[in-house]
């Protein structure tokens, strides 16, 4: 039996040591290979087979558990190592787990599937360990030498391959193969192991010389696959990298305007969440110049925290007011909405990419983290303050095209009599609000320039034209603007415990640098009661769901973060606040308290027992009883006469059971005779 | 027609593959079975059937690198690609050539002792011409009672020959076992997929008895009831079959001729017939108690149940074997689930016929004494003691036994539970465990 089990730890220890070799050069994770030799040593040290049970199955499963997730808060991989793969799976919990426990696996008794397993952990190990980037060798901090195998890694990739394979299919000779046979059936076996080989081999040679046909041909099925499974996901992003303003909004976000794109934990509505500046207007089309944006280092978080402080404004002090920021997946892009008067930003990510209109994008960025943004006051209107050089040419620019009907327009809007630019905007904004009106419908009998039509002939638009229209009366009337898109986000939940945006929240308006005051102020141009009108929520089931989600998001984030005393605040938090709204109400929390005053009483109705009435003298009889049973340390329920058949005192039992069980209730002369028994009997066991 | 042959195909649906049955009908308390499970079942037997464990085991990764391998291209990691496909051709292709086909007829007992060793014998004989290799019989296992020690294994089995090989089991548990009809696969070379082939139905032993093992007594107090025991009166005499003369008298109308003894009549002068002694026959019930509570989601109390059970049985076999020694008529009851009634000793039966009935009773959740009632009062007239083996005690049993009590009937109760429980006097509990490791010899 010792003999049977050490082999098979030899042989699982083919299968899985090459791979799991592989796997810790790769990753840089050394560990994962020394605890998968660890477990297969203690086993071989241990000598015998488990006895598959329910406690030595959970006792195993538990241990892959903890070794998994010990290490891996260790040791954690680093971000980037690994390629596309590690997107679907969680490379350095999954290979780890798979190999512990097949090596744990391995060792219970009749366990036709120890090989299998075996097996599987080996290509597990394999594939996720060369889903590498080979452009650049990344770096070792644990694995002393690592950077000589990847330098030639096609080598040690396909000697651990062959080591791999064969240790596993001489495994499986082992487990399958019968007894006797002859010369034709070694031959046989060594003709199938020589075609393997010579099949690879060549299959290899043929790949890598058809190799751009063969992409060609896969690259063409990906296309139809990916367009298959992207459309109905609606994984879309809103803003591109340009406004065409002679186009409609396409009718796939028109028929979603409902969902749900940022939920924000705040102590008041963000208001406008900005996220694209665009200085240059042409034709129609918002761009903006090819500017280097400077990157941002940020302060990487203490202890287990995963996330980066990143100030934008250079301050050393994080602001008072946060807002945590949740976007929804349907927002594919690494470009951050936040408020305009952020002046912090905690998140994960590697760097931000700060432009020079105050665009932020992040590098690496985990968007299950969430972002946090701080800034001095609460406020719905901040203006970014991020600007170069606001009073730049790049902020003045007009079309020389629209430069006359600009000018009607303004003399048409400007009393002429504003003094400083805050009046200019009061003006332009009343103009707007009075003169113009909103619709999302497109003009059939639009010509020209989008803007021009729309201030001198329909006056009619969108919030996209608005915004457009105002950014450049104002450049023209000499007054730095820029035209900035985002979402709206004013929308209160129900419970009252977040804010969101929803899809049909995105918005455009303008920045404009008020040259009195020094500072960009943030200027509505949409006339007012033309944001997305409140959702109805439907029901408390939509309303309930929701708020599950963003205690899910939340939860995610902290725990991504490294926030775990916060995850537990949060949900304490989010549970306490959905509970007291579910209690304030008089009819639900009133049908609430009636229901748990029922469900006290019924529970306590079951659980009272029915005492029997005794009379005094019956109750002594059980009280000397349960005292004989506290003497002779009996803590099994036996009865009385059970006691008496297994030897226990005969003679004081045989009382007993004469007094307890008659008809008559003992005398108290009785009772007093059957203590003094008792008593006698403790007597003489101190006397042993 | 068609509805019954509806039927009929969904009986064999939920009836399992062959080599992975799901309880039957009868044994289900709740008569319902489930076409999930069916399902599950006939999903999981035809990937046994194809398939090594190993190779399922390796599936869901195959899976996994086949959907990476198709995505990313750029990746080094597509090379797996060809490790797992080569050697998938290569097992496809010399296994089809070497694919197995034989006959194959499988020996072995009729009956075994549960917790023994059996032997299974096959006989294989090569139909093709290419020889054989790594042959298996029977891999799958026959059910849970029946655990396989050593598989019958065959390296080689030249063309169009034959061999002969032995397989040991080990029967853990009591029952009546089905086995399924003879199977011979070989997963040459690479232990992959699995080529098959069975054997025909009615060819060899498909059916095992494995009946409780018990450990005989050597002394057994038996109970003495006021119907066959008279103190102070003479055995009834009558003129009967017994061999024993008692005497002779006159001859009476009514009385056999053939028992006229004619020389004494011819000395007395008048009409005189032999008469014989009654024989003074001891007989015993021996009832059984199967009923456990349907406690289906107590795991650990119904195994402790189950085990109460077994011991049960296995006492009732030792209490029959011991009263049949010592020349007692036995009068076996036992209900589960069909109501079970052996007359025992005396050339009445054998003990074979009492292995066979106990290996296949099975507990039930209805109250068992409550069927075995009627058929045992019935036969009380003959019957002096009776011995009552109880699995609990509740308001139910207790009102039989004072029932067989008030008919005259000496009746000697042991109760088998762990559990402590409080028993009338007389009553005798005796410890599961104790009966199943032999060591009760004596009661």
């Amino acid at each position: 039996m010792r003999n049977e089990q050490r082999t098979v730890l030899l042989l699982t220890g083919g299968i899985l040591l090459p791979a799991a070799f592989f796997f810790s050069v790769t990753a840089d994770l050394p560990h994962v290979l020394l605890l998968t030799l660890a477990l297969l040593a203690g086993e071989f040290w241990w000598g015998k087979f488990f006895r598959p049970g329910d406690r030595t199955i959970i006792y195993s499963a538990l241990s892959v558990a903890v070794l998994t997730v010990l290490f891996n808060y260790l040791f954690p991989l680093k971000n980037g190592r690994f390629g596309f793969l590690s997107f679907f799976l969680r490379p350095a919990l999954l290979v780890p787990a798979l190999l512990y426990a097949a090596a744990l696996a391995a060792n219970f008794a009749r366990n036709r599937w120890r090989f299998g397993v075996a097996g599987a952990a080996g290509l597990g190990a394999l594939t996720c360990g060369s889903d590498l980037q080979l452009a650049r060798i990344p770096e070792f901090e644990r694995l002393i030498g690592g950077e000589a195998l990847l330098a030639v890694f096609p080598w040690f990739f396909g000697v651990s391959i062959a080591l791999t394979l064969g240790g596993f299919l001489l495994a499986l000779r082992y487990d399958r193969g019968a007894p006797g046979g002859n010369w034709r059936k070694r031959g046989v076996l060594a003709l199938a192991l020589l075609l393997i080989g010579g099949l690879m081999a060549g299959l290899f040679a043929l790949y890598r010389r058809h190799e751009p046909e063969i992409r060609k041909l896969e690259l063409a099925l990906l296309r139809i696959g990916f367009r298959q499974l992207l459309r109905p996901a609606g994984g879309r992003t809103v803003f591109g990298r340009e406004v065409d303003l002679n186009t409609t909004l396409r009718p796939e976000i028109r028929s979603d305007t409902r969902r749900i794109v940022f939920r924000v934990v705040g102590p008041s509505a963000p208001g406008y969440l900005r996220g694209r500046v665009f200085v240059r207007y042409d034709d129609g089309i918002w761009r903006n110049p090819d500017d280097t944006p400077r990157t941002l280092g940020g302060l990487l978080g203490e202890g287990v925290r995963a996330d980066r402080y990143f100030s934008l404004d250079g301050g050393e002090s994080r602001p008072p007011v946060t807002f945590e920021i949740f976007a929804s997946p349907v927002l594919q892009t690494s470009l951050l909405f936040i408020p305009g008067a952020a002046t912090g930003l905690e998140l994960i990510a590697e760097e931000l990419s700060v432009s020079p209109d105050g665009m932020i994008e992040a590098s690496e960025f985990l968007r299950e983290g969430g972002v946090s943004s701080f800034q001095a006051q609460p406020g719905p209107e901040g203006a970014g303050q991020l600007a170069l050089e606001p009073v730049s040419e790049r902020y003045l620019a007009v079309p020389e095209s629209l430069r006359n009907p600009l000018q009607e327009v303004a003399r048409e809007a400007l009393t002429g009599r504003e003094a400083a630019d805050q009046e200019v905007f009061r003006s332009f904004l009343n103009f707007f609000h009075r003169r113009f009106h909103y619709s999302l419908e497109p003009d059939p009998d639009r010509e020209g320039d989008p803007v021009a039509h729309f201030l001198r002939r329909s006056r009619r638009g969108h919030c996209e034209l608005f915004a457009s229209a105002l950014t450049l009366l104002l450049r023209e009337q000499g007054i730095p603007a820029r035209y900035v898109t985002g979402f709206l986000c004013e929308e209160r939940h129900p419970l009252g415990v977040y804010y969101l945006a929803r899809l049909g929240n995105a918005h455009a308006w303008v920045e404009a640098y008020d040259r009195q005051q020094q500072r960009w102020v943030l200027l509505e141009p949409t006339p007012p009661g033309s944001a997305l009108e409140p959702a109805s929520w439907g029901d408390d089931l939509e309303t309930w769901s929701d708020c599950g989600s963003l205690w899910l998001q939340q939860l995610l984030s902290d725990l991504r973060r490294g926030r775990y005393a916060m995850a537990v605040i949060n949900t304490l938090r989010l549970f306490g606040s959905a509970l007291w709204t579910l209690v304030a109400d008089p009819l639900r929390g009133g049908g609430l308290a009636l229901l748990l005053v029922l469900l006290i009483g019924w529970f306590r109705r079951r659980r009272h027992r029915r005492r029997e009435t005794l009379d005094p003298a019956a109750e002594e009889l059980r009280r000397l009883f349960r005292e004989y049973r506290r003497f002779r340390r009996i803590r099994t329920e036996w009865t009385a006469r059970q006691l008496e058949l297994r030897g226990y005192d005969p003679e004081f039992l045989k009382h007993y059971q004469e007094l307890r069980y008659r008809a008559e209730p003992p005398t108290p002369a009785e009772l007093a005779a059957l203590t003094a028994e008792l008593a006698l009997l403790r007597r003489q066991q101190k006397t042993k | 027609m068609i509805g019954a042959m509806y039927k009929r195909l969904m009986e064999r649906f939920l009836d399992g593959p062959e080599f992975f049955p799901l309880r039957s009908r009868t044994s289900s308390p709740w008569q319902y079975r489930s076409a999930t499970l069916a399902l599950f079942a006939w999903s999981r037997g035809l990937a046994e059937r194809f398939l090594t464990p190993a190779a399922l085991a390796l599936l869901p990764m195959t899976l996994l690198v086949l959907f990476y391998g198709s995505l990313a291209m750029n990746s080094p990691g597509r090379v797996l690609l060809l490790v797992i496909f080569a050697p998938a051709v290569v097992e496809l292709g010399f296994g089809f050539w070497f694919r197995v086909r034989c006959r194959v007829r499988r020996r072995g007992p009729e009956r075994v002792r549960a917790g023994s060793e059996f032997t299974l014998e096959y006989e294989l004989e090569n139909r093709r011409r290419v020889s054989g290799y790594d042959l298996e019989c029977d891999p799958f296992p026959y059910a849970e009672g029946l655990r396989q020690l050593r598989p019958a294994r065959l390296g080689r089995l030249p063309g169009r020959g034959r061999a002969r090989i032995a397989g040991s089991w080990l029967a853990e548990r009591r029952g009546v076992y089905r086995l399924y009809r003879p199977w011979v696969e070989s997963s040459f070379p690479l232990g992959l997929l699995k080529w098959s082939c069975r054997g025909r139905a009615g060819e060899g032993r498909d059916r095992l008895v494995v009946y409780p093992a018990y450990m005989p007594l050597t002394r057994f107090e038996l109970p003495v009831g006021r119907l066959s025991q008279r103190s102070g009166l003479a055995n009834l005499a009558r003129v009967g079959e017994s061999p024993d003369l008692l005497g002779t008298r006159e001859y009476r109308d009514g009385d056999e001729v053939r028992h006229l003894d004619w020389p004494g009549s011819a000395r007395r002068g008048k009409l005189v017939v032999k008469e014989f002694e009654e024989e003074h026959l001891k007989r015993v019930a021996v009832l059984v108690d199967t009923q456990l509570p349907p406690n289906r989601f107590r795991w650990r109390s119904r195994r402790q149940a189950e085990a109460s059970l077994e011991a049960a049985l296995s006492l009732a076999l030792a209490i029959t074997e011991y009263l049949v020694k010592t020349e007692a008529v036995v009068e076996l009851f036992a209900a589960g689930p069909e109501l079970y009634h052996l007359s025992l000793g005396r050339n009445l039966s054998c003990l074979d016929q009492v292995c066979d009935i106990l290996a296949g009773v099975e507990p039930t959740a209805d109250c068992a004494l409550d069927k075995l009632a009627p058929e045992v009062f019935s036969q009380l007239v003959e019957v002096g003691g009776a011995v009552v083996l109880l699995l609990g005690v509740d308001p139910a049993r207790r009102k039989l036994v004072e029932r067989l009590q008030h008919a005259g009937v000496a009746v000697r109760v042991l109760v088998l539970s762990e559990q402590p429980l409080e028993l009338p006097e007389a009553w005798r509990p005796v410890a599961p465990t104790a009966v199943l490791n032999g060591a009760v010899r004596s009661l």
